[in-house]
């Protein structure tokens, strides 16, 4: 069998697209953010980020980039499960009228109904009445329409949310060790200063 | 219980199926790891090596450099690094197809490839002009659904990517408690 040709980029390719150098962005990897994507309102949201987790150390640094990152992702898997919410819905329509209207199917009734022309509503409208149905009949249209790629999407918001939830836990979870860990020494060090103490310097009362 | 005879049967078979036999197949195999160069380890990378060591020193945060913490240090930036190689390879691998005005599904192309063979077929060979082109073929996606379109096309792929990601984001994990547990003893 001949094995079917990777569209993914060669390792000389994936090298050639990671920066070099030593400053911040590097060690963070590039911003992920798409061609259309506004750069402005990823900063926006770094910078909101920051001043609410305000970044302890570098360790810290690294953290809070990583839950930006996940949230511009998280963002924009949601916007796309929106888009296609919206392009899946004339598809739902179609399929739900075609059921329903048979033979009298008109096949631009979907398109004209999506550009929400009088004629088209009416007629989607009236169509479900008569079968004792509402538009959560052509929602679950477009649901089963695109139901794999909606999965699909979900799954990946699923597992951004996991990994931003957990970084925000190991970071929380490092700062309380951090503090427990500062306050042990501290009492190890007055109890140390306190034992240190000669008796023949303390004077008797 | 298995018995004796097909212990003696599945251990002839293991021995006959060893890997690659021929010097092509070997050579093929010893590439394996270099499609995407993720499982090539960091330091193995005289570059990438350089930079696990600045970022490391970074880590340590410009103090007392204790031997024992700045090599805590090296492995918490050598998760960093192969964390940040995933990502920019998932990056690359979907921007590349959104810039691409003719990218194709699999299975789009497929389906433009069993038209068109009908095509010629029915016309004898005969190319013949574009608007008599049937069309049935598949349009290259546009708009803000190309991404979702580029997400399945990539599912598999995204999926192995994910854990390497996975593997990469534990390791740093666990490199870190291990840096802060020393960093708090000397």
């Amino acid at each position: 069998m001949r094995k079917k040709k990777s569209k993914a980029p060669t390792s000389t390719e994936i090298s050639e697209s990671i920066p070099t150098g030593d400053d911040e962005p590097y060690f963070f990897g590039p911003p992920p953010i798409f061609l259309g994507e506004d750069k402005a309102q990823y900063e926006k949201i770094k910078g909101k980020i920051y001043e609410a987790v305000k970044p302890r150390d570098f360790i810290e640094e690294i953290w809070v980039n990583d839950v930006v990152d996940l949230t511009w992702e998280i963002l924009r898997l949601r916007r796309l499960k929106a888009v296609l919410h919206n392009s899946a819905t004339s598809q739902g329509v179609e399929n739900l009228m075609r059921r329903l209207l048979g033979l009298l199917y008109t096949p631009d009734l979907a398109e004209r109904w999506v550009v929400r022309e009088p004629a088209a509503l009416k007629e989607v409208e009236t169509t479900l009445s008569r079968a004792d149905l509402t538009m959560e009949a052509v929602a679950a249209e477009t649901l089963v329409a695109k139901l794999d790629m909606f999965e699909r999407i979900e799954r990946m918001i699923a597992t951004a949310e996991f990994r931003r939830n957990a970084i925000l836990h190991q970071k929380d979870r490092r700062r309380l060790m951090l503090e427990e860990s500062f306050l042990r020494s501290l009492e190890e060090f007055e109890r140390g200063s306190i034992v240190g103490v000669s008796p023949r310097t303390r004077s008797r009362p | 219980m298995t018995s004796p005879r097909k212990i003696t049967a599945n251990r002839a078979n293991a021995r006959l199926s060893s890997g690659p036999k021929t010097a092509v197949g070997k050579t093929r195999s010893a590439q394996n790891a270099f499609r995407h160069g993720l499982n090539v380890p960091v330091v193995d990378n005289p570059a990438l090596a350089s930079n696990v060591e600045t970022l490391a020193r970074r880590i340590c945060g410009g103090n007392d450099l204790n031997p024992i913490v700045l090599e805590a240090a090296r492995r918490i930036a050598e998760a960093q690094i192969d964390l940040r190689r995933v990502r920019a390879y998932r990056h690359r691998l979907i921007e590349q197809a959104l810039g691409d005005p003719e990218f194709q599904t699999t299975a789009a192309q497929r389906a433009q490839l069993k038209v068109l063979t009908e095509f010629l077929r029915k016309s004898g060979n005969v190319p013949m002009p574009d608007e008599s082109l049937p069309v049935a073929i598949p349009q290259p996606p546009q708009g803000p659904g190309k991404l979702a379109v580029i997400l399945a096309e990539f599912a598999r792929e995204l999926a192995r990517l994910d854990r390497y990601e996975r593997r990469a984001l534990s390791r740093r994990k666990f490199a870190i408690r291990e840096f802060d547990a020393l960093a708090a003893s000397v």
